[in-house]
């Protein structure tokens, strides 16, 4: 909505007659001014976003994010030596404000909305087990599928290190924070052997009811539209 | 610049809590089920006198499995070793195999228990599904109606018969033919090697059975449905036959106890053939003329042979009779035969207000095909069977006096689907009984990896009329008669408990160290019962 806002600025300027010109120009100067569009990464992932300083003080943010992440032994369990991988992915589009009350300082507050926010782990046995003289080795015995998965709107809240809108064309700050996510919903789906483990779905999902906070560490490559 | 400091350091704080709080494992305190019940397709395998109620009933005795599939069968526990107690062993494929009906296994259970024709029978598994079959045995001094026994002595000479020896059976009411055996003079027994059995005395065992009664067609040996056979030109005969049988004989021998196998020349076997036996190649009844192949079966691995053919003839008492020469010892058939569908039949039970048991199916085709057996039928229980190709008719019967409960209208047996819907009854109060089974051991999670067998039966019937079903990872649904007594039997490993159970839908008591919680739902006439129980081995 901001870039609309903004693009629509620019378009409303091209049209104006000739004798507002001048002030036209003058005033689109003035947005891109209190404009600039970043490149950041960081837990949230690689994305874009543009700024615009709506007061001297405050200012609106509106990016989106795209990440994922593979963790090794993401999870672990008592009784089943296992190897697993945990793939994270996340997408979100978000909408910041940002109180500046000093200039190397942002205090933020929005949302995000996710349109993607899931983790999946899949674990497998990697030790042999034998009973009444079977032995099951680790690739018969199956393979569990943990998924977790949030509800697509989350608050946001953080702080900003770094001005907002660069001094001159560029500069570098960052962000920390976090979002407050829905309480995730864990799913366990097992093949072979291990089939029968549904029930540890909410068993993990009780475990995982405060894994709410998404920590946002962010570094930010700024650039200010106008050269002023 | 302080409140810079004071802010790096809420945010280096902030840090190290989000790295904290990435590194907690969720998995702490979850318990991963793994279903150690490897071996597939549980089956449950009950030995009973093939008379009803019979007093004497097969005890405990070794057991072979024999035929192409034997090294794929283990007991339910993964021995090797097979002996059935109480009449009942319990049986399941090794690790690894899949069965299926493009590739079944198919393997034979076979018993001599003291008293009883040798006890043979073939199965041909194609799912991992559990099951249960009865095989109902004929006992010499108590054979069933439709058949007829003897058991007689005679003198021999060093291995060999002085003079011919006749063996006849007896006719009884529920049986009118008679088989002959005449063993010619200067005949030498010998035994599985080919020696000659330096012995006095010849015991000869006989048992015919007849083609009119349920109970004889029911212990057929083998049963009906032939998985391994081959055929006049001595090559298997692919895919296996369904047997229209004219009549059938088990004879065995022991000279001075040693069992004999071989002759030094065939015997003659004279067999009477019912006169309301359908020639299936004519479609009318039998007559003199007729032809009727002549089948042996190895009973120890389930394997028929074709012998030779036999001519019908009336004798002078005007008794049809199908004569042959056996070189051998074993099961000898007078079989005509058809293929099976190249498609299965799922046979739906539709049976609201009967209770679970056994019942006795009849599958009679048009073609003479007949096949009796003893499935525990429950509503709504699918069976998916391999039917021979002609027209069929299921007859469902109480097994205890014989009476027809349903029959269903005639139907293609290569069809696909049939339901056999019961005539409806609501004299019984029956109820459904959903049961969740746990093993508790101290200090570790509960185990619902219970697979098991169970007998439940009600108390002061005989437990041969018990029904088998099974507990599959600690579930198992039934239904049963309100405020009636039973009697559970249930396995766990090589040992077996028993215990009684005052079946009250609304007062659920748990029997023995048994305990939970039982809850009638009216809604759904269901018992949903949680029990738990302390496991023999917590190890």
């Amino acid at each position: 909505m901001f870039l609309l806002l903004f693009s629509g600025g620019l378009l409303f300027a091209q049209d104006l007659p000739a004798d507002s010109t001048k002030k036209s120009v003058s005033d689109s100067l003035s947005y891109l001014e209190k404009s600039s569009i970043q490149l950041h990464g960081g837990t949230q992932g690689f994305g874009i976003s543009a700024r615009y300083a709506f007061l001297p003080m405050l200012s609106g943010r509106l990016g989106g994010s795209f990440g994922s992440v593979k963790i090794s032994e993401g999870i672990e369990f008592d009784n089943l030596s296992s190897d697993n991988t945990l793939k994270a992915e996340l997408s979100n589009l978000h909408l910041w404000a940002e109180f500046s009350p000093l200039s190397w300082l942002r205090i933020n507050a929005g949302a995000g909305y996710f349109f993607k926010l899931k983790a999946k782990a899949v674990t497998v046995p990697n030790e042999s087990i034998t009973q009444d003289g079977i032995t099951l080795e680790p690739e018969e015995i199956g393979s569990l599928t943990t998924e977790v998965s949030y509800k697509k709107f989350a608050p946001y809240f953080g702080l900003g290190l770094g001005r907002g809108i660069p001094k001159h064309r560029f500069n570098v700050n960052f962000d920390i924070g976090t979002y407050y996510l829905s309480s995730p919903h864990v799913t366990m789906t097992g093949t072979e052997y291990l089939e029968d483990n549904s029930h540890n779905g909410p068993i993990l999902e009780r475990n995982m009811r405060d894994y709410r906070w998404l920590p946002v560490l962010q570094l930010n490559l700024s650039f200010k539209l106008s050269k002023s | 610049m302080k409140t810079k400091d004071i802010l790096l350091a809420v945010a280096a704080l902030l840090t190290f809590a989000v790295v904290f709080y990435a590194c907690k494992n969720p998995g702490e305190g979850v318990t991963i089920n793994i279903n150690t019940n490897v071996l597939k397709s549980p089956t449950a395998v009950q030995f009973v006198n093939a008379v009803k109620n019979a007093p004497n009933q097969p005890d405990d005795f070794p057991v072979t499995i024999g035929g192409k599939d034997a090294d794929k069968v283990v007991t339910i526990t993964n021995k090797t070793q097979f002996n059935a107690v109480d009449g009942r062993i319990f049986l399941a494929l090794k690790k690894g195999v899949v069965p299926s009906e493009a590739n079944p296994v198919v393997f034979t259970v076979a018993a001599e228990v003291a008293g009883f024709t040798p006890a043979t029978k073939t199965f041909r598994i194609t799912s991992e599904a559990p099951s249960a079959t009865v095989v109902p045995l004929i006992e010499y001094a108590n054979p069933v109606p439709g058949t007829t026994a003897v058991v007689e002595n005679n003198p021999i000479v060093g291995g060999v018969t002085p003079t011919v020896i006749t063996i006849e059976t007896p006719t009884n009411p529920g049986m009118e033919e008679q088989a002959t055996i005449t063993i010619p003079a200067g005949t030498e027994f010998r035994d599985a090697a080919g020696n000659l059995i330096n012995a006095t005395s010849l015991e000869s065992r006989v048992v015919q059975f007849g083609t009119d009664s349920p109970e004889a067609l029911a212990a057929f040996p083998g049963g009906f449905d032939v998985a391994n056979i081959t055929g006049e030109n001595g090559q298997p005969i692919e895919g296996g036959v369904a047997f229209i049988t004219a009549g059938f004989i088990a004879m065995d021998m022991y000279a001075g106890g040693t069992e004999v196998k071989n002759f030094s020349k065939p015997i003659e076997v004279s067999m009477g053939v019912s006169p309301e036996v359908t020639n299936p190649e004519t479609g009318t009844a039998v007559k003199a003329g007729d032809q009727v192949p002549v089948w042996s079966l190895d009973d120890k691995t389930g394997q028929w042979k074709y012998e030779s053919e036999a001519t019908i003839v009336k004798d002078a008492q005007g008794n049809l009779t199908a004569s042959f020469s056996a070189t051998h010892l074993s099961y000898w058939n007078l079989d005509w035969y058809s293929t099976f569908c190249p498609n299965t039949t799922t046979i739906t039970y539709s049976m609201p207000g009967y209770v679970t048991e056994q019942y006795q199916v009849e599958l009679v085709s048009s073609n003479g095909y007949v096949s009796y057996s003893y499935p525990t039928l429950t509503d709504g229980v699918k069976y998916v069977q391999r039917l021979p190709t002609g027209n069929f008719k299921i007859v469902v019967r109480n097994p205890i006096n014989n009476v027809v409960i349903v029959e269903t209208p005639s139907f293609n047996g290569c069809g696909g689907n049939v339901t056999v819907n019961f005539p409806a009854k609501n004299d019984l109060d029956i109820v459904n009984v959903a049961l969740s089974l746990q093993g508790t051991c101290p200090n570790k999670p509960l185990n619902t990896n219970i697979d098991s067998h169970a007998l439940v039966y009600e108390k002061g019937k005989p437990r041969s009329q018990g029904t088998t079903v099974y507990v599959k990872l600690g579930k198992l649904n039934l239904q049963l008669k309100n405020n009636t007594e039973y009697v559970v039997e249930a396995q766990y490993g090589d040992t077996w408990k028993t215990a009684n159970i005052a079946f009250k839908k609304q007062d659920f008591s748990f029997p023995g160290t048994v305990s939970g919680t039982a809850t009638y739902d009216q809604g759904t006439n269901t018992v949903n019962v949680l029990a738990q129980f302390r496991l023999p081995d917590c190890n």
